[in-house]
């Protein structure tokens, strides 16, 4: 990464803002018991810890602010994060999916969809790796290891 | 400590089946995830770190400590063979390795990062036999106020180590501390930023935070970027050629040197395994009558690098056994495992687990034997994993990360938790911040937060208890000078270099 990068000063500037915001909710959020004094009180490492995020962040807030010359918005290079940002939001229908579907057709149309969409586009490869790597994960993780799993939502609502 | 009974229980104990099993499965999937650029032992053992908090810790242990000490091993594979580091502390092994590779000398090259990871794993391991007890016996005089000055001192080193990027290390550093105050509050029983949501009053388990920002984040990012991949592996045959092993043995004595560099770079918080690897290929070549030649294709070159590397797992043990103090990210993950069992790291953890303690220590050496032997019976085999497209592990390892976070707590939250971290793993790692600032944070803050507190209590809320004892102050000392030395010594540079650009 580019050390000058405003990308990275950007972003420690919106850290240093949720500590800013956490350190003023901490009242609410952090009761601290009538029986002990602070030092011995749940408030005091949060506190501490919050107050070294805001100020570790002052540095970059300034030069966002100043700006300065010879920087730029350049990570690394790679571009924007389209292919990561799609890929995430298909591991969020994931998540949601294993509970209203189930881990099996859940997991063989995720893996299915993402080696697609990823190149392989050979039906044999990204159906085939996809089926066995099902297989072998429900087998394993089901009826070997016994794991429980809830009834999938709308199963559920069909019965 | 040494009493033979102990030993000789711990060696029955290794020699089970189960542990067995769970270290040459350990040793395995490490050798495969440090063949694979881009994934490494790090990754490998957050996948499995949920299916660890089942089983007995001994067994646990094994099974990481084995992944943990294979990815060494493997990571200098492709390194040799195609001038890709598997893991990225063997990017010094290709310095040499390649070239030997590239004059048809591949088995010479690959035997000597193998001998040399065997021999610097062995080597530091012996180094931690026998330099834990007297650590632990200057440990056990420490109280709350010692133990909050030494992690105060472990995380300086830390900060140091990237002080490149200070204020990024210093903000994941608090953020990390602070995730550990999420859930209830063990000694007041408040719950502490659960925002109403019942889930979160549990806290945040190391599991999801580890597998989120390491695990998920970086296959995001394999989804973006594919690793190189080639189609032609030479090696002239499947197995490693033995005979070969005697051309790096002439040099033992780098070995020798090269594995105490990295056990001794493995014990300082920080700097971790790709500085031990540049530590010790670079005495190795201070030592040698032709330095220039280095480069060019020098087995020892190759042996110092590996030697390096895989010395630092032993040496990071060092501090997290007998202080609690976890050098890098993997010997974090390791003390939250243990933290999870119930059993926390400390002098008094070697008397009191005395046949724990050395079942670490003879696992430790059968680890660094399976993984020899797997790569070197199982070679080409283990090789050709190279060829597998990050597309394909990409979506694989993130499906089997969701039910591994989801097998902890049987809870879908907590899954979401580690969506939620691989964003900010994702971020991390695409702007090259020091994502172990956080996690050492994490596991650390639940130490400092409790010395903390008791130093306080003992003190009656006076902070000065951290400087009226000779001990504490004596470490505190030590971390103002880890903080003004290399800050001074960079200022030099500055001066020196502004001076030489300006000589009127």
């Amino acid at each position: 990464m580019d050390e000058k990068s405003k990308s990275s000063d950007l972003f420690l500037v919106i850290l240093g803002a949720v500590g800013a915001l956490l350190l003023i909710l901490t009242p609410y959020q952090v009761p601290s018991p009538r029986l002990y004094p602070f030092y011995k009180g749940p408030r005091i490492f949060p506190i501490l810890s919050l107050s070294l995020v805001i100020l570790a962040s002052l540095p970059a807030t300034v030069r966002l602010i100043r700006g300065r010359s010879g920087t730029s918005w350049r990570v690394d290079g790679y571009g924007m994060p389209v292919k990561a940002a799609l890929f995430l939001a298909v591991s969020v229908l994931l998540m949601f999916a294993i509970s209203w579907i189930g881990l099996e057709i859940s997991c063989f149309f995720y893996l299915a969809g993402c080696l697609y969409w990823l190149g392989h586009r050979s039906p044999a490869r990204f159906l085939g790796i996809s089926i066995i790597y099902t297989a072998v994960l429900v087998i394993i993780f089901k009826y070997v290891l016994g794991l429980y799993l809830p009834e999938p939502l709308l199963l559920k609502l069909f019965q | 400590m040494f009493e033979l009974s102990n030993i000789l229980l711990a060696i029955e104990k290794s020699f089970t089946l189960l542990n067995l099993a769970c270290l040459s499965f350990g040793a395995l999937i490490g050798v495969i995830v440090g063949i694979i650029p881009g994934i490494g032992p790090m990754v490998g053992m957050v996948i499995l770190l949920p299916f660890t908090f089942s089983i007995p810790t001994d067994l646990a242990l094994s099974l990481l400590l084995g992944i943990f000490c294979g990815g060494y091993f493997g990571g200098a594979v492709p390194a040799v063979l195609i001038k890709a580091p598997g893991e990225p502390s063997s990017i010094w092994t290709a310095f040499d390795g390649y070239p030997l590779t590239q004059r048809g000398e591949a088995q010479v090259a690959l035997s000597a990062s193998l001998l040399g990871s065997l021999g610097g794993g062995v080597i530091s391991v012996i180094v931690l036999i026998f330099l834990a007890p007297p650590l632990a016996y200057v440990a056990a005089s420490f109280g709350s106020p010692e133990y909050f000055s030494a992690s105060v001192l472990g995380i300086t080193i830390l900060v140091m180590a990237y002080r490149k990027y200070l204020a990024v290390s210093l903000v994941l550093l608090g953020l990390g501390m602070w995730m550990n105050c999420v859930g209830v509050d063990p000694a007041t029983m408040t719950a502490r930023y659960d925002f109403g949501l019942l889930p979160l009053r549990n806290g945040l388990h190391i599991a999801p935070v580890c597998l989120g920002i390491y695990g998920i984040a970086q296959m995001f990012i394999l989804s973006e970027r594919p690793i190189l991949m080639t189609d032609t592996i030479h090696l002239s045959r499947s197995t490693l050629d033995f005979s070969k092993l005697l051309v790096p043995l002439r040099h033992w004595g780098v070995l020798i040197r090269a594995s105490l560099v990295g056990t001794f770079i493995g014990l300082l918080p920080g700097p971790g395994s790709v500085t031990a690897s540049f530590m010790a290929y670079e005495s190795a070549k201070w030592g040698s009558k032709h330095p220039e030649k280095f480069g060019t294709g020098l087995p020892e070159g190759v042996m110092a690098a590996e030697a390096g590397d895989s010395a630092v797992p032993a040496g990071a043990m060092i501090p997290l056994l007998t202080l609690g103090i976890p050098g890098e990210a993997v010997s974090a993950v390791l003390l939250g495992i243990l933290s999870i069992q119930g059993i926390y790291p400390g002098p008094l953890l070697l008397t009191k687990q005395p046949v724990l303690i050395n079942e670490i220590y003879v696992s430790l050496f059968l680890i660094q034997v399976a993984s020899f032997l797997m790569l070197a019976l199982g070679l080409r085999w283990l090789a050709m994993i190279v060829k597998i497209p990050s597309t394909i592990l990409a979506p694989t390892v993130v499906v089997i990360a969701f039910i591994g976070i989801y097998s902890i707590n049987m809870r879908f939250f907590d899954v979401g938790v580690a969506l939620v971290l691989a964003v900010l793993g994702y971020i991390m790692e695409r702007l090259e911040w020091p994502a172990v600032s956080l996690i050492i944070g994490l596991v650390l803050g639940e130490i400092m937060e409790e010395r903390l507190r008791e130093s306080l209590s003992m003190s009656a809320g006076d902070p000065l208890i951290f400087v009226q004892r000779p001990i504490s102050l004596l470490i505190l000392v030590a971390a103002a000078l880890v903080i003004i030395i290399p800050l001074y010594r960079d200022y030099r540079k500055r001066k020196n270099v502004v001076a030489a650009a300006d000589p009127a």
